[in-house]
Parts: structure tokens; sequence; C-alpha cells
């Protein structure tokens, strides 16, 4: 399992990967010059970077949304209405960007309906990675879309930009060119840190994760390494596989985990593979994937 | 099977003289509905009987609508199909005090000013008629042979976005579902995830 979805195999809609070139249609009014933060759409967004090293000279760096309270933002999976943020790169030669990664959302409820998001500080991580050769000063670009909710919604849109130099011995540490001596980073090393660690993890390969489709709800059983926590949300990384709105039941005995979600009305040929986030707490999810089979025969 | 949110969100609205299907699946027959439009004419499913019928979720504040109706793409769809004998009607779900509640009057007004061309425009401020859908955005678009099963349940077009630049080159669901089956057809994009703004129902302890 991968850390994070591969958008082959999401709807290109929900896609963020680098280079996925998305219809941005042209906004009127927007500034000239890109700057680091933007504020629009209740939200303050920015570009920020942890400025360590990282393994084959990538570097980890995060796009920063301060929502004004009461205002949510969208997970990958937004629910039953929304969508999530996008991000068109502006990179120079030679340098990649890779998926956002989406820290464990919360469940959140509007009337009838149940969308997946965030409130208040959201840092979604994103990994660069600079060419070899270094050369610097290098501005990383980034075009940003995204909505925001309370009661309404809103659309938000900027485009910000960051200037890196490489540093360091070998000059694989690059830093913001506009605090040299990191003062700044350190802060943002923090936040981008935080959300890391509320990424999923791919499930241990000492689980045992099934999924049976039952009548109308998927029933998915894991066998963990460990006791079976009793509260635990199921966040569905497909959408139109699962009634985001109804209410899930679990239950958990010894190491074993079941959890029974409702299918998606919009179903309408058995999905092959069911995915989700099992989250224990807000700091604590897996990624799991279960071929779905049909229920055993009564016997 | 429903949610039980749904079954609280219904307890809230007013009782129904008749049994609702909660369930809006492809395949299956649509859930029924009795409605009032802006003229106070009270509309039933089974009065579509015979004709095919597109319902068109809407809030006139959501971007996501207005992209549809600035872009002047939905009245466009509306005249087109109302033209070939399709029944559209647009319905409003949003409670009283929230984004997209009006009143007949200015439900009427709105339909003058963008030259909109639906059958009807069907007020839904107790949500009764979106819950038995289950809509859950605007737009939400569904589409009801003439036998009364529902053969469409999803977006309006591939594009889930509020820029009115992505509509001349979206691929519109609900065009493309109509063509197949007035001719016969299997509709070959029968649900799509619909997006846009949520559904403003009453909130329980509204």
């Amino acid at each position: 399992m991968s850390r994070h979805p591969r958008c082959s195999r999401i709807r290109l809609a929900l896609c963020v990967a680098t280079g996925a070139v998305l219809a941005a249609g042209s906004a009127p009014g927007q500034s000239a010059a890109p700057t680091r933060t933007a504020r629009a759409a209740h939200t303050m967004v920015e570009l920020i970077t942890a400025g360590d090293a990282l393994g084959r000279g990538a570097l980890v760096a995060g796009v920063r949304f301060r929502l004004d309270p009461g205002w949510h933002l969208y997970w990958l999976n937004p629910g039953d209405s929304g969508n999530p943020p996008t991000v068109r790169w502006q990179l120079p030669e030679g340098w990649s960007a890779g998926d956002f990664e989406w820290p464990v959302p919360e469940r959140i409820p509007l009337g009838p309906l149940v969308n997946y998001g965030y409130h208040g500080d959201v840092v979604l991580p994103v990994r660069l990675t600079p060419p070899a050769s270094r050369e610097g000063p290098a501005t990383v670009g980034a075009s940003l879309k995204w909505l925001v909710c309370q009661e309404v919604c809103v659309p938000g849109q900027a485009r910000l930009a960051l200037a890196l130099a490489p540093t360091g011995a070998s000059g694989s540490v690059w830093v913001p060119v506009a605090d040299p001596d990191r003062a700044q980073v350190g802060a943002w090393r923090a936040a981008i840190d935080g959300a890391r660690r509320r990424v999923p993890r791919p499930a241990p390969a000492a689980w045992r994760v099934t999924a049976v489709s039952r009548g109308d709800a998927f029933v998915v059983t894991l066998v963990l390494d460990r006791p079976a926590p009793s509260r635990v949300v199921f966040f569905p990384l497909e959408v139109g596989q699962v009634n985001d709105s109804a209410p899930q039941e679990v239950s958990s005995t010894g190491h074993e985990l079941r959890i029974t979600v409702r299918k998606s009305d919009l179903l309408t040929a058995p999905p092959g593979t069911l995915r989700g986030v099992v989250a224990f707490s807000g700091d604590e999810g897996y990624v799991v994937a279960a071929r779905v089979q049909a229920p055993e025969a009564p016997g | 099977m429903t949610s039980s949110r749904w079954m609280v969100a219904l307890g809230l609205a007013a009782v129904l003289a008749s049994p609702v299907a909660f369930a809006a699946k492809v395949g299956e027959p649509a859930p029924g509905f009795a409605a009032k439009d802006t003229k106070g004419k009270e509309h039933r499913l089974a009065d579509f009987r015979g004709k095919w019928l597109v319902l068109e979720w809407h809030n006139n504040g959501c971007p996501y609508v207005k992209k549809q109706y600035d872009s002047g793409n939905m009245q466009k769809l509306q005249k087109e199909w109302t033209a070939k004998g399709v029944v559209w009607l647009t319905v409003i779900s949003s409670a009283p005090g929230k984004q997209g509640y009006v009143t007949a009057a200015e439900a009427d007004a709105y339909v003058k000013e963008k030259g909109a061309a639906p059958t009807a425009v069907l007020l839904d401020p107790t949500g009764v008629m979106g819950m038995a859908y289950e809509a859950k955005t605007t737009p939400h678009m569904y589409i009801v042979d003439p036998g009364g099963t529902l053969v469409y349940n999803g977006a309006i077009d591939d594009k889930p976005t509020t820029d009115l630049g992505d509509v001349p080159g979206a691929k519109n669901y609900v065009s493309q579902a109509l063509s197949e089956a007035m001719t016969g057809k299997a509709v070959s994009m029968p649900t799509s995830r619909p997006y846009g703004c949520s559904v403003k129902y009453p909130t329980p302890g509204d």
C-alpha cells in the first residue's frame, strides 16, 4: 500500500499530483506578482518550508491554510459536498513536486449531510525535489484553488511563490531567501512536522484486513497487532463507494475490529477494492485496502 | 434503508400523507414527492408518468450554481430539453433563513431575470423532497424515465469547479443521459459524484 492515494486510482477531479494540469479559469483582478502569503475566502494561505534536507535532496514544504473560525476546508475525499484544494506548481527547471499529504480529517456533519475536512490551522505537506545541480536561488510557485464553507461556500484562489537558496556544506539544505538564518523556518518546521505526524500511515504488515459486501453495507474486519480500540472512524478514500452520512457501526473484541459502513446510492456495480483511512484518533490513522468479497454462502 | 440522521431530519419536517422512499437508486423507482410550485400548484411524481423528468436542485447563492446560470448553460439545457418534451423541475430545498431560500415571488423573479426555462420551480423549504432524493449538493441532477424509474443521479457535468471557464469544455452528464435514454440506448454514465454546495437543509435544533 502506498503512503498516499495514487492519482490514477482517484478521479481526476481529486488529483492533486504535480504536473496534473488542472483547467484553471482566468482570475480577474489577480495581482501581478505572487507573494508567499495571501488572504482570500476567509483564509490566510501561505507557502512554507521545513528547511530540512531529506533523502535524495528532497525538501519538505507545505501549503498552510489558516481558516477563519467556523469555516472548513475539504479532505481529499470531501464527502457529500465540496471539493478539496488543488495546486498547480510553477517550478524551476529540474524541480519536481509530489502530491499533497493529507492529515487525518474530521467528520463534519451539516444537517443530514457529512463532509470530511478540517477547521483552523491546516498544513498540507508536500515534498519538493530540486535537481542535482542545486543551482539557486530558485523560486517555487503555486497556483492554489480551494473551497471553504461554513453555512455557505466561498471559493478562493491565490498565486504564491517562495524563493529558496541552497546552503550547507553540500548545498542540500534549501532555505528561504528571505529567512537565511532560519528564524521563521523553525516555526514552519513545527507546523509541517505536526501535520506529517497526522498523515495516515500504511497499515502494519501484521494486520489482516478483509472486506465483505453484505446487503447494502460493507463490513471491514481488521485483525490488529494490538487490542482493538472502540472508537474508530472509517474515512473512504474513493468517492461514491460509501454513504458518507450514514452512521458507522464499530465493534471491537480483543484484537479484532469490525466496521460496518453503508454503501453509497451511487454504486452501480460492486467495487473491486475498498480503500480508506481507519482513524483511531485525529493523530493516528492507517491506510487500509481490501478486495471486496461476496458474503460466504450460508452453511 | 436509511441513516438515522436522515430520519432525524425528516422527523422535523411536516407529516406526510404518503410514505416516502429514501433511496434514489438508479434502476429503481424514483422516490415519490409532493411539492408546490411558485404558482401554488402541487406536483407529484405520479403526475409525470409517461414523460421524461429532470430534477435540478438549486440554490441561487451557491458558486457552483452561479457558474451554470451566469454562463447561461443551465438555461440553455432547460430550453433544449423542454423543447423535446422533457419536464424540467428546479427544486429549492433551502430552509428559511439559509442561503438559497426564496419566496415564490423571488423565485419567479430570478427565473425571469436569468431567462431560465424550467417547467416549474418547486419550493421545498422543509427539505422533505430533497431528503427523499437524498439530494446532497446544488446542483444535484436526477432523470426519471416515463415509467417512473430513476435513470440518472449525480453531477451536472465532469468539471467540479466554480470556474465559468470550465463550462464550455465540460461533458454534460444530463444531456448525455437524456440523449441516450430517449433513443432507447443504455445510459453510459448513470451515476456520478454530485458536486456543489451542500443543500441547506434545516439543522436539528433550528
